[in-house]
């Protein structure tokens, strides 16, 4: 009887181990399909002739793309990726079935096991640059050059050149943010300030709103990303250039101007200027700047829309301005995160994805998404009468004051640094007295990267 | 008709054992085979010998996991598995004990993500019910899930909420199997309720305890959804265990071949205590009976 139980022990343990031996050797089963990644540069060929023939719209008529988008976790997504279908169907007769995913880990493994097979997914949303580089070394994007092309005057010379390597263009941006500061008016107002207009206006705000209780801004170590805000706007405010050098492996992160961006971030924790990084910037940030207990959150301008409204703090309530650089030198710069959605080389409706990326790519198609979520839409000709007053306001001051817009640290550099860094940058929030090592731990992971694929 | 007979059993283990062999033993050998491989999961793997696992040993994110990992394992066997224990022989008997009963499984019944979900809005510095009620004693805000290493503890506790149930149910099925005459004997001989509770119920509890402390000590090696929804391991990759690295790495990192051979390496771990527990206990069971 009792060796009956232990047997029955030792197989119950036997399947609980195979079980957790599943989850790393399942992903290797999908990704066997090497003949398919070997493929891809037929695809690329294959590609331009496919958009070439688009003329005969019954072909494709009736056809289902898959869109695959991480963006599961925000209630407005999946319904405004069917409105595209709904168009594009009335259109063109292609529908576009959306597939959400709520967490982007699990979202980028799906997608990175599915691309090189024949089960790719017609459409997927990704990010631009260096995230979007790794796919295309590996051939699974098929070129979407000749449409670019063709909207040429449409798109600024700057967005494209983040969907461009090596002469193709690849995806199209479907909508665009910027990372500004939102801060809560009334609290500006209790206590009589302006939005500053440079550094030392800034840091006036932030001792002013200390001293009458209230946390200049919030920060965050939660969700991990979040951690490369604050990093990258001291490295920008410090010099543009420096940042631009630092994301593709010119400049060490040890490198003296580097250090100053961390010393100033550094002191600026230690005055008290940032809640406490155990707080949640989705949940806890909005809250806190609703009740006044925090005066400004750095954020991309989706979060007006995502977060602010969500969260149901009121319009009114919301001011934002762009954060001065603390060098004069470094100029007016703000960040610029964009959206892609890409092609899979390896779809297996290519003609009527790139009709449909056409379509998307001009005027009318590309203000679909962007008016539905009230974002920026990626071309200029598209209308933007449904932006609110706000987002019109920073635009507006990007374009007239000529700001130097720079790529997010998210997408500027390679993935496999920026993942790691993230968390380096959260050791730093934690612990700002532990700089020297996590400058000396970033070096070795980016040296890492660069010694390899320099 | 003994051969058809045997061929039949073979028939009906047939289906379980094809399910077993492609969504488990393949998988499982193809998990081995690529941990000697460096591997983003695209491009084409290339053989890295014995270099990933050389790697681990220098890594100190995979030590903090594997001690996290340890932490895992010793406060499950002290907490839900003890506790568990505990539970069970003070329930038994008293008054409304099939709703104290109830209490302690409902937990167990919630699945794991919307547990982390749960407790992360407790454990919420800003809105959450722990810190708004410390708050009332003047306790300053604490962060529960970004404090290292408070961190890891707070998920045990959680953990030990959701786990404590289902070891009290194992542990009241092997009190009732107990027969009672063997108790009453002991309590007639002078016996006092510990001691009979040492020398005559414990004992005769351990082939559910050994099925017990075996379960939750792989459960707590495999330990991952849970620490994943409420710290995704951080901050700072501090309450990463095997699991939640294994995944970082091959997911995250896009490391397949060294996520891979994290996995071969907690498989070994919980192979290894596994046997060695399951050895001495087999052979305490053929001195004891």
């Amino acid at each position: 009887m009792k060796r009956k139980w232990i047997l029955v022990t030792a197989m119950m343990l036997a399947l609980t181990i195979l079980i957790s031996l599943v989850l790393a050797g399942c992903t290797t089963a999908a990704t066997t399909t090497t003949a398919a990644a070997a493929e891809t540069t037929e695809a690329k060929a294959t590609t331009t002739a496919a958009a070439a023939e688009t003329t005969e719209a019954k072909a494709t008529e009736g056809v289902v793309l898959s869109l695959l988008h991480d963006k599961g976790g925000n209630p407005n997504f999946q319904p405004y990726f069917e409105e595209m279908g709904k168009k594009t169907e009335e259109l063109f007769g292609i529908k576009i079935e959306p597939v959400p995913y709520p967490t982007t880990d699990v979202f980028i493994a799906t997608v990175r096991a599915a691309l090189p097979t024949t089960d790719a997914p017609d459409l997927f949303t990704w990010w631009s640059t260096y995230r979007m580089k790794e796919l295309i070394d590996q051939g699974l994007l098929a070129p979407t050059t000749e449409l670019w092309d063709k909207h040429k005057d449409e798109y600024s010379e700057g967005l494209r050149n983040a969907f461009t390597f090596d002469g193709e263009a690849y995806g199209y941006s479907y909508t665009q943010e910027y990372w500004p500061v939102w801060y809560n008016k009334d609290v500006f107002a209790q206590y009589n300030l302006e939005e500053p207009k440079n550094w030392a206006e800034f840091i006036n705000v932030c001792d002013t709103l200390l001293k009458n209780g209230v946390t200049p801004m919030a920060q965050t170590v939660q969700a991990r990303w979040p951690t490369l805000i604050m990093f990258e706007q001291f490295v920008i405010g410090e010099d543009p250039q420096l940042y631009v050098d630092l994301c593709e492996g010119r400049v060490k992160y040890s490198d003296p101007k580097v250090k100053a961006a961390f010393e100033l971030w550094a002191s600026l924790i230690d005055k008290g200027y940032f809640t406490d990084p155990g707080i949640d910037y989705f949940v806890d940030a909005p809250n806190m700047f609703n009740n006044g207990e925090v005066g400004m959150i750095l954020a991309g301008t989706w979060y007006y829309e995502s977060v602010f409204t969500a969260v149901g703090v009121p319009d009114e309530k919301i001011g934002a301005f762009i954060l001065p650089s603390q060098k004069d030198s470094a100029g007016k710069n703000i960040v610029l995160e964009m959206s892609p959605i890409c092609v899979s080389a390896n779809s297996k409706n290519l003609e009527a994805t790139l009709k449909v990326v056409d379509y998307f790519m001009g005027p009318e198609g590309n203000e679909i998404f962007a008016r539905l979520n009230r974002s920026y839409p990626s071309n200029m000709k598209s209308a933007t009468d449904f932006l609110p007053d706000i987002k019109v306001k920073i635009s507006d001051t990007v374009k007239n004051e000529n700001y130097n817009i720079l790529n997010r640290y998210w997408e500027a550099t390679p993935t496999p640094i920026c993942e790691e860094a993230v968390d380096k940058f959260a050791e730093f929030m934690a612990n700002p007295d532990r700089l020297d090592q996590v400058l000396v731990d970033l070096d070795v992971i980016a040296d890492k990267y660069w010694s390899a694929n320099k | 008709m003994k051969n058809y007979n045997k061929f039949a059993s073979y028939l009906y283990v047939l289906p379980a054992f094809l399910l077993v062999f492609f969504l488990l033993l393949i998988p499982m050998f193809q998990n081995i085979y690529y941990s000697f491989f460096q591997w983003d999961g695209i491009s084409q793997p290339i053989f890295n010998g014995l270099n990933n696992y050389i790697q681990l040993f220098k890594d100190s994110n995979f030590l903090t996991s594997f001690l996290n990992t340890i932490l895992w394992v010793v406060f499950t066997l002290l907490f839900p598995v003890f506790g568990g224990l505990l539970i069970a022989v003070f329930l038994r008997g008293i008054k409304f004990s099939d709703f104290f009963k109830s209490i302690f499984y409902i937990p167990i019944t919630i699945s794991f993500v919307a547990t982390g979900i749960i407790w992360n809005y407790m454990y919420s510095r800003q809105i959450g019910v722990l810190n708004t009620i410390l708050g009332l004693f003047g306790v300053d805000k604490i962060s529960w899930l970004t404090s290292v290493p408070l961190n890891t503890f707070s998920l045990l506790i959680t953990w030990t909420w959701q786990q404590l149930g289902v070891n009290m149910v194992l542990f009241l099925m092997g009190l009732t199997s107990i027969p009672v005459e063997q108790t009453e004997a002991a309590s007639i001989e002078g016996a006092n309720r510990w001691q009979v509770f040492i020398y005559v119920t414990f004992p005769m509890l351990r082939p559910i305890t050994t099925v017990v402390i075996a379960m939750a000590t792989a459960n707590s090696f495999k330990v991952f959804d849970l620490i994943y929804v409420m710290t995704r391991g951080g901050p700072y990759r501090s309450s990463e265990t095997l699991a939640v690295t294994m995944f970082r790495e091959s997911f995250t990192m896009s490391n397949m071949g060294y996520g891979a051979s994290i996995s071969v390496v907690l498989s070994i771990i919980v192979v290894a205590i596994s046997v060695i527990y399951l050895r001495s206990m087999l052979k305490k069971d053929l001195l004891y009976y």
